[in-house]
């Protein structure tokens, strides 16, 4: 009924900046009204883009008249919506001959602006991933949509209990057809978070009489107390909130805000931090208290709690941080937050912010954060009402309990229990392998949609390709099911007669344009331009309704007592997340920033508890627990992390996924990647035994040395430093005696600058420069053998000198981070060795490879001092071809035994140039951005023309806190890096 | 032959009261009579290894270089090894047959020409690794500036991998073809005195040697101008092949003392292997009489000086890194002492610096066993020697976190042995099909420390095979 898809792809569009001077010149001088162009652009854009995705043309026609608005060879860039995670980041799919090839943060997103993490850029290998199923499925057979819905219809006409669990959904198009669905069924619709911030909702109802997440402005606050929350690696929204971190450190400010991290296991956050303190979970709750009762003090209120007193972090440390909370010009403009689920913790956190004044300010609650709806206890419930029996209909639609809740294996025992079942899904993971039917959902990338990540931020999706496999948008699932009419039975075979009129009958782009025309769009706004900048921003300034006071029975809920054994921190990998995403080998295969591990999860342990336990690096360990009842054991390698709180082992989420997921089950003995462990999920804290299993297993490690060995590649200085004498890095001697004349560089020059002091370490560039470049993915075993091909890297030094709370050096080591790519050197010791001249310098400052020319001798690897060229040991190739189509079609695919290595994005700048050049201007700044500069949230990397010395990167190179690494070897690297400024309060 | 003089009490060079006939049949019996077993069970040992390499090579080149043990870090191990190693070993051949030459060592003749032919196998044995290094090795021939029609593009004259391209192919041309006119006259008296088919080959390879007085003297200019000419390439090869690493950034590698501290190395080791070799022949093939224990120990006091000056380079390294101050260097020979591989770094130096020590004594110099086990040694600590160079300086430069470790596979280990089946099937089969004794050069030394006993009557005992060297023999006679 529904196979048809030729409405879906009707791309209105590219944002204007993306659109072609020529196209935009030509509309000027034939006045086409906007709509117009929009509709013949769409139809042509229709054509192409059909035509490109048509299986395997028996014979290639050429095409005699060019398409007027369609190149061979130009990108389109559709705005859509990040749903890799439920933060809701705007991004741009670039599409190139019909075939999304890349996924960038869009620039005019209020969210990321323009930044985009380690997920949403391998989102797009998602949308090609073999495994997604290509037809409905009943009772494990093959069906028609036509029949499905049928069958589905069958089961819903006498249903009394219909329930709909979905994740969270946040658009207000998507709400009202899940409304539409409910009413007719009389349906309860259920939000399941995989890991969920119900208690932060919770704890505003309390306070603040409505169940939300407040919106979270970084940006404002001076000061920044964060008890475990990694809100700049997992926590909520990651790239809207290290993008405002990263704003509020502006170095040109009077002075930078300042971020404090207390933590159990180590975080890029904590990283990040200028303070950090190693605070077990059970503490958490006590170190909050004791904090809420030392502000308390400071503002002159009464204490709100009984006093706690936390045992990791001393109470002089909490009265300093109370200080600095309270000092004058932080009031108003500070922020509290805590990572955890836990209510009583939560409502603590809300009565320090209260009493901070920091509601209304840094908190907003008119524009509560919609990115995680979910209710833990409407779970719950419905897990008893399946487990009884006394559902009909059960439908899952992006969710999947089986595997990413703490009772899985309950829900797989009750699953079954539901009379029907459909799971509205793309692949037969853990939960739709259970459901009597799959409806076979489309992949994001694919599909119309819209979402609401703030309280009146609505941003659309649109589709970049046409289906690849023949699925059903999931609200035109729902929304048939809502509207069927009646069924006629042919012999076994159910037909479905929808109502003749209603929006079941529409396509779903239409009913979401005429929803928005409804109650979207205000006055002046117009569908085509939301749709071209992917959202409209309704937001209105930060207001929150007055809160009322915490309990004080909620402080003692609040401590806990400190279990026995090993507390258990679960934590989300900036690569897997929550693990929707653990089918993707770009995510498999990205170095966690921390530990530098790959493709698996392991038991972080801090080197004390390694030596308490006896074991080392890579042996196997058991973690046994009770976990709210459940009995759990997971085997699981050791790794160890220095940072981390004693007796806590930290075990990340999204592993272990047994279904549907070769590339996350590609362990040849086990079946499966790492071990799940959400069964130890729990709001208080778990504490676990911890034995030696006998076994050793090699980890596959991007970087096995920690220290710097005192070698000043990551530069760091204190504020205090950097005030007394803000130039002094460059200050430094650099030799560059020479007997040669150096390189002449009459038109550009490229070099980038990369700002310690905005790295994070989250490694979204990283992802950014393979799906730019077609880095290959090499496997477990080659990273084990350290051959991986990473063109850029993230260095990762923990500190040597003495750490502030005097314990041994690796008990809470300062990080830093050092993203390390091709330094482009102007006397590249690489180019002078190489006997076939297969990599040359260019006039404008690039280290040139060529790879047809390159005959393999590794000796310019060798010889490189950055150690950032990478061989091709083997030829890499994708298991199944499909994934082929990701490939960027400007870059080369490397074969076998040639070197290759960072090009500084040679393409783009080619690109930009002709640009600029047809358009018969110079070279704006920044028109030309690498992969890596595009992807950062905290725009850390700036590219530019070093011979314009009104571009940002020529300026920022003349900044004095710049440096370039291993300035005595005379090699004169184009990349210039900016010191760190770590800000620990002395100022 | 130049007038000499030489003491009464000078030991003989040949032992055993040889005739010029003796020495005529000694040297040429291995190439006419069958094969005894052991030469076969060597023969069989030797040519199993290859295959086993031709098979290694042949799998690694088809499936990459991934089969083997590098990584992001370690670009370089066992392959650039093996080659200097390789090239190493070649450098003895050379030195005995062009530089002792122009010494006047007349103690060379016996061992020169299975020097030489050492040389040119272990040269082609080196050959081969800079080759199947190469991701793509099927284009090496781009190594080579040919005219082509891809516009401008030439090789990287600034790149040591090319000057290392002319280096081994000017000193493998000029080694091979020094060996192949001193082996001329040689050929002659063997196509003397064979038949049939191998008289025709020996006939052509000998480009119609007639033995005149002309030809003696215009093979003897001939052979001085090459010796003259092959004595720099003895310097200039190991240099170069230095070059590769003094000429690079990394600390290790980039050191000024190189070159020297490469070619004395190479003598080192090129000695070693010489008297591995000649130990095992001169038991093997009965050649005792010639080549003597007062060879062997002039060839150990050779190795206790090159390996005295080898222990001297390490040490000078450690100063300089220390006197330099550069954190680089300093750290990179502490890890080699005391890091991952320092027990690479360890068997070197006891292999290298301490065991060439008990030459000191003439006892043990004297003694076959102690030498020859001594050889084994130094030539596992020159392979190691150039393993620590190479592997240790990369597994940890400047970027700490590009740290790594090397562990070599089965591979590797299975390609170097197949190098040592080349250069013993090679060499074995030199030993079958060419004469192993420079005898015509013997000949003319056989007076040293005789002229008491003998100095007139081996003219009286010229055969007939002998005539072509007892022209010579003659002019020589006449001169005295």
């Amino acid at each position: 009924m529904n196979d048809r898809f030729d409405n879906i792809i009707l791309p209105d569009n590219t944002p204007d900046e993306a659109m072609p001077p020529e196209i935009a010149r030509e509309l000027e001088r034939v006045s086409v009204s906007r709509r117009r162009f929009m509709q013949a652009s769409g139809l042509a854009a229709l054509g192409a883009v059909v035509a490109g995705c048509t299986a395997q043309p028996r014979h290639v026609v050429p095409q005699v008249t060019k398409q007027a608005d369609i190149t061979p060879g130009v990108a389109y860039w559709y705005a859509g919506t990040c749903a890799a995670c439920s933060a809701n980041c705007g991004v741009l799919h670039k599409v190139r001959e019909g075939r999304p090839i890349k996924v960038e943060g869009n620039p005019q997103h209020p969210l990321g602006q323009g930044g985009l993490c380690a997920k949403g850029q391998a989102f797009v290998l998602d949308l090609y991933d073999p495994e997604r199923l290509k037809t409905p499925l009943n009772g494990g057979k093959q069906r028609n949509w036509r029949t499905l819905d049928g069958e589905v219809m069958a089961a819903l006409k006498d249903a009394k209990n219909v329930r709909l669990l979905s994740g969270t959904q946040s658009g207000p198009t998507t709400r009202s057809v899940i409304e539409e669905f409910c009413k007719q069924y009389n349906a309860r619709h259920i939000v399941h978070d995989a890991i969920s911030l119900s208690a932060i909702a919770d704890a505003h109802k309390q306070t603040h009489g409505a169940r939300a997440i407040p919106r979270y402005r970084f940006d404002l606050a001076r000061i920044t107390v964060s008890f475990g929350a990694d809100f700049m690696g997992a926590w909520l929204s990651p790239v809207e909130y290290a993008r405002q971190w990263a704003e509020s450190r502006k170095l040109d400010k009077n002075a930078p805000a300042r971020l404090v991290q207390l933590e159990a296991a180590m975080t890029i956050t904590g990283a990040a931090a200028d303070s950090r303190f190693r605070l077990p979970d059970s503490e958490r709750g006590a170190a909050l208290v004791a904090l809420a009762n030392a502000v308390a003090k400071k503002v002159g209120k009464d204490q709100p709690f009984d006093a706690a007193a936390p045992k990791a972090v001393a109470a002089a440390e909490i009265e300093k941080l109370a200080g600095e909370l309270c000092n004058l010009k932080n009031l108003g403009k500070s922020l509290v937050i805590a990572g955890g689920n836990n209510l009583a913790e939560q409502l603590v956190v809300n009565q320090i912010n209260m009493m901070l004044g920091n509601y209304g300010a840094t908190l907003d609650l008119a524009n509560a954060s919609q990115q995680k709806l979910g209710d833990a206890e409407a779970v719950d419930g419905l897990l008893k009402e399946l487990d009884a029996g006394s559902v009909d209909v059960l439908i899952v639609w992006g969710a999947n309990p089986v595997y990413d809740s703490a009772r899985g294996a309950d829900w797989a025992k009750a699953l079954p229990k539901a009379k029907f079942s459909v799971a509205i899904a793309d692949r037969l993971d853990e939960t739709a392998s259970l459901c009597k039917a799959v409806a076979t959902d489309l992949h994001p990338m694919e599909s119309w949609r819209d979402h609401e990540p703030h309280k009146g931020l609505v941003t659309l999706s649109q589709p970049a390709v046409r289906p690849l496999y023949g699925g059903r948008q999931a609200e035109e699932s729902l929304l048939s099911w809502a509207n069927i009419d009646k069924v006629v039975m042919h012999g076994t075979e159910p037909e479905v007669m929808s109502k003749a009129s209603g929006r079941a009958k529409k396509a779903y782009r239409d009913v979401l344009k005429d929803f928005w025309a409804a109650s979207v769009l205000r006055a002046g706004e117009t569908w085509e331009l939301a749709i071209q900048r992917g959202c409209v921003d309704h937001r209105g300034g930060a207001a929150s309704p007055a809160g009322s006071n915490v309990a004080r029975a909620e402080g003692a809920k609040a401590v806990q007592a400190a279990p026995k054994g090993y507390e258990v921190v679960l934590y989300e990998s900036v690569a897997i997340g929550d693990g929707r995403q653990a089918n993707n080998a770009w995510l498999q295969e990205l170095a966690d920033p921390l530990t530098k591990v790959t493709w698996e999860n392991y038991a972080a342990l801090s080197p004390a508890s390694l030596a308490a336990l006896g074991i080392a690096e890579g042996d196997v360990v058991r973690v046994a627990a009770k976990a709210e009842g459940r009995d759990v054991t997971l085997e699981l390698p050791a790794v160890k992390q220095p940072g981390m709180a004693d007796n806590t082992v930290a075990i990340a989420l999204g592993y272990g996924r047994t279904k549907a997921c070769k590339i996350a089950q590609a362990n040849s003995q086990s079946g499966v990647i790492g071990a799940n462990a959400y069964p130890l999920l729990s709001a208080s804290v778990v504490a676990a035994t911890i034995t030696a299993a006998g076994r050793k297993t090699v980890l596959a490690m991007t970087q096995t040395h920690d220290s710097q060995e005192g070698r000043p590649h990551a530069r760091e200085v204190s504020l205090a430093e950097f005030i007394k004498d803000p130039k002094a890095i460059a200050k430094e001697p650099v030799s560059n005696a020479t007997m040669w004349t150096g390189h002449e560089y009459k038109g550009h020059r490229w070099g980038m600058v990369v700002d310690l002091n905005a790295c994070i370490g989250c490694s979204g560039c990283v992802v950014g420069c393979q799906a730019e470049n077609n880095l290959p993915v090499v496997g477990k075993e080659e990273v084990a053998t350290r051959r991986e091909m990473a063109w850029m890297r993230i260095d990762r030094y923990y500190s040597d000198d003495k750490p502030a709370d005097q314990g041994a050096v690796e008990d809470n080591p300062k990080v830093s981070f050092q993203p390390l790519m091709c330094q482009h050197c102007e006397n590249a010791p690489c180019e002078t060795v190489c006997p076939v001249l297969a990599t040359t310098h260019s006039s404008e400052g690039l280290n040139q490879q060529t790879y047809n020319r390159c005959v393999g001798t590794r000796y310019c690897a060798n010889n490189c001092p950055f150690k950032v060229r990478r061989f091709n040991w083997f030829n890499y190739s994708y298991a199944d071809p499909s994934l082929n189509l990701v490939l960027n079609p400007d870059v080369t695919v490397r074969t076998r035994g040639i070197m290759e290595k960072c090009s500084m994005c040679v393409q783009r700048i080619h690109e930009g140039k002709l640009q600029a050049k047809k358009a018969g201007i110079p070279l704006p700044d920044h028109a030309i951005k690498t992969a890596c500069e595009q992807s950062c949230p905290t725009q850390a990397i700036v590219f530019g023309d070093m011979n314009d010395k009104n571009s940002e990167a020529a300026k920022l190179a003349a900044s004095g806190r710049n440096y370039v690494l291993l300035g005595e070897l005379n090699v004169k690297p184009s990349i210039q890096y900016l010191a760190k400024v770590r800000n620990s309060g002395e100022v | 032959m130049s007038h000499s003089v030489e003491s009464e009490l000078r030991e003989p060079l040949v032992h055993g009261d040889k005739t010029l006939h003796d020495i005529t049949e000694a040297a040429c019996a291995p190439m006419e009579r069958k094969p005894n077993g052991l030469w076969w069970a060597a023969f069989l040992v030797a040519l199993t290894c290859l295959g086993i390499g031709f098979v290694t090579v042949s799998y690694q080149i088809a499936t990459g270089i991934g089969t083997w043990g590098l990584n992001k870090t370690v670009g370089w191990a066992f392959d650039i090894t093996n080659f200097v190693f390789w090239v190493g070993i070649g450098h003895a051949g050379t030195l005995i047959s062009a530089v002792l030459f122009l010494f006047r060592q007349k103690w060379r003749t016996s061992i020169n020409r299975s020097a030489e032919a050492m040389t040119i196998f272990a040269v082609i044995c080196a050959a081969i690794f800079p080759l199947i290094h190469m991701g793509r090795p099927w284009l090496a021939f781009w190594t080579a500036p040919y005219p082509n029609f891809r516009g401008p593009l030439w090789v990287n004259f600034r790149s040591p991998l090319l000057w290392d391209v002319f280096a081994i192919s000017t000193y493998f041309t000029i080694s091979a073809v020094f060996w192949y006119i001193g082996l001329i006259p040689d050929l002659a008296s063997a196509r003397d005195r064979a038949t049939g088919i191998r008289k025709k080959i020996y006939g052509i390879m000998s480009f119609g040697w007639n033995g005149s007085a002309r030809i003696w003297s215009r093979y003897e200019t001939a052979y001085m101008l090459f010796a003259g000419l092959a004595t720099p390439l003895v310097v200039s090869v190991h240099t170069i092949v230095s070059m590769d690493f003094a000429t690079s950034v990394i600390p290790g590698w980039h050191t000024t003392i190189f070159p020297p501290y490469f070619v004395i190395g190479a003598i080192f080791s090129g000695f070693a292997m010489v008297m591995t070799l000649l130990i095992i022949m001169r038991k093997v093939v009965n050649l005792e009489a010639f080549i003597t224990i007062n060879h062997l120990e002039n060839m150990a006091k050779v190795i206790l000086v090159t390996g005295s000056i080898v222990g001297l380079a390490y040490a000078t390294e450690f100063f300089v890194a220390w006197y330099s101050g550069s954190e680089y260097e300093g750290f990179t020979f502490i890890n080699r002492a005391t890091g991952p591989f320092a027990w690479a770094y360890w068997i070197m130096v006891s292999c290298n610096v301490i065991t060439p020590q008990l030459m000191w004594f003439k006892k043990l110099r004297r003694n076959v066993v102690v030498l020859f086990i001594l050889s084994i040694f130094v030539n596992i600590g020159m392979w190691f020697e150039r393993f620590v160079i190479v592997v240790t300086s990369l597994h940890r430069d400047f970027m700490p976190s590009s740290w790594t470790y090397y562990t070599p596979t089965m591979i590797e280990f299975l390609t170097l042995l197949g190098s040592f089946g080349l250069f013993f099937t090679c060499f074995l089969l030199f030993c079958r099909v060419l004469p192993m004794l420079a005898f015509g050069e013997i000949k003319g030394v056989m007076r040293t420390g005789k002229h008491k006993h003998h100095d007139h009557k081996h003219p009286a005992v010229i055969h007939k095979h002998d005539v072509a060297h007892a022209k010579k023999h003659e002019k020589e006679v006449a001169h005295v």
